[in-house]
């Protein structure tokens, strides 16, 4: 059986759907639930248009989501998406879900005229690199990343 | 003659000598350098508010004149950590002039990064270092910037 995915972008309408999905999103990084803070966290961004987001919809119910932020290349003076966060819910893993919030993420560079997307993910994530392989990104060893955190 | 390194936030009429030493960057890069294109892209960026740039320069005092010659830059893209709920920095860019290089100019410029994330409320600053690009990277870990082995980066153009 197989299901009819739609991607739509989030909009307040949805930010109950959506706080559901980051709160499982976050809990799979070990973060401990913060309904109240994830919730005010995507508000601002979809009020501020800080990021653009979208969500996974099959039948009447959200199963996953993308959120990207607007980000630039001196080195190529240019634009990016950074594709900063990827999820969908459990069991809906292997519908092809991610492919089509990525599709709609090539397609939101394309309209916006922007060069490409980035991101990065934890190297032990096979399953997210295989996602990203599949759908023709590049990884690039080239660089290091450096964290500094105000504690 | 004295010499003193002052640290400031690009204003307006900086632009050109912001031009001048983002070119030379790119060419530090190895890239291929557009001026017109660079000075585009860095006035829409300025103006849209994309950025926070700070300059060092450095201020030269004879006794009889005073003047300013610009040393470096370091160029901060603010995004949201979705890991901490909180805004966080990407230093994107750094760059200290060659003449000027080994003066402490380089740690000055990240020192001022990392006070500009702690006063704006955010969680932090994250960057990414060329992996042959041993002066940055001996730099950022002297200021207590820690690698991260944990993550890969991928990108992906489009094609036009």
């Amino acid at each position: 059986m197989s299901n009819e995915i739609e991607i739509i972008q989030a909009s307040l309408e949805n930010l109950d759907e959506l706080s559901r999905l980051f709160q499982n999103y976050r809990i799979f990084y070990k973060k401990e639930p913060d309904a109240e803070g994830e919730k005010a966290f995507l508000k601002e961004r979809i009020t501020n248009k800080e990021s653009v987001i979208y969500l996974a919809k099959s039948d009447d119910k959200f199963i996953g989501f993308v959120q990207l932020f607007p980000m630039f290349s001196s080195t190529r003076v240019t634009r990016l998406w950074l594709l900063n966060d990827l999820y969908v819910d459990k069991e809906f893993r292997k519908s092809g879900a991610a492919s089509l919030l990525i599709e709609r993420s090539k397609q939101l560079a394309r309209e916006t005229n922007y060069a490409g997307l980035m991101l990065q993910t934890a190297k032990d994530n096979t399953t997210a690199q295989s996602v990203y392989d599949r759908n023709e990104f590049v990884q690039d060893d080239n660089f290091y990343s450096y964290y500094w955190f105000n504690k | 003659m004295t010499e003193k390194s002052e640290i400031i936030e690009l204003e307006e009429e900086l632009l050109p000598e912001f031009f001048k030493l983002f070119h030379n960057y790119r060419i530090s890069l190895g890239l291929h350098s557009v001026p017109i294109a660079e000075e585009k892209f860095l006035t829409k960026r300025f103006h849209d508010g994309d950025f926070t740039v700070i300059l060092a320069s450095v201020m030269f005092n004879s006794g009889i004149i005073e003047y300013r010659e610009y040393s470096g830059f370091a160029i901060l893209y603010p995004f949201f950590s979705t890991i901490q709920l909180k805004k966080i920095w990407l230093l994107n860019d750094l760059y200290v002039e060659k003449k000027y290089r080994h003066q402490g100019i380089g740690t000055l410029l990240l020192e001022n990064c990392i006070s500009l994330s702690e006063k704006t409320d955010s969680c932090g600053i994250v960057l990414e270092t060329l992996i042959e690009s041993f002066g940055a990277k001996k730099l950022v870990e002297k200021r207590g910037l820690v690698r991260d082995n944990y993550t890969y980066g991928y990108y992906r153009e489009h094609k036009k």
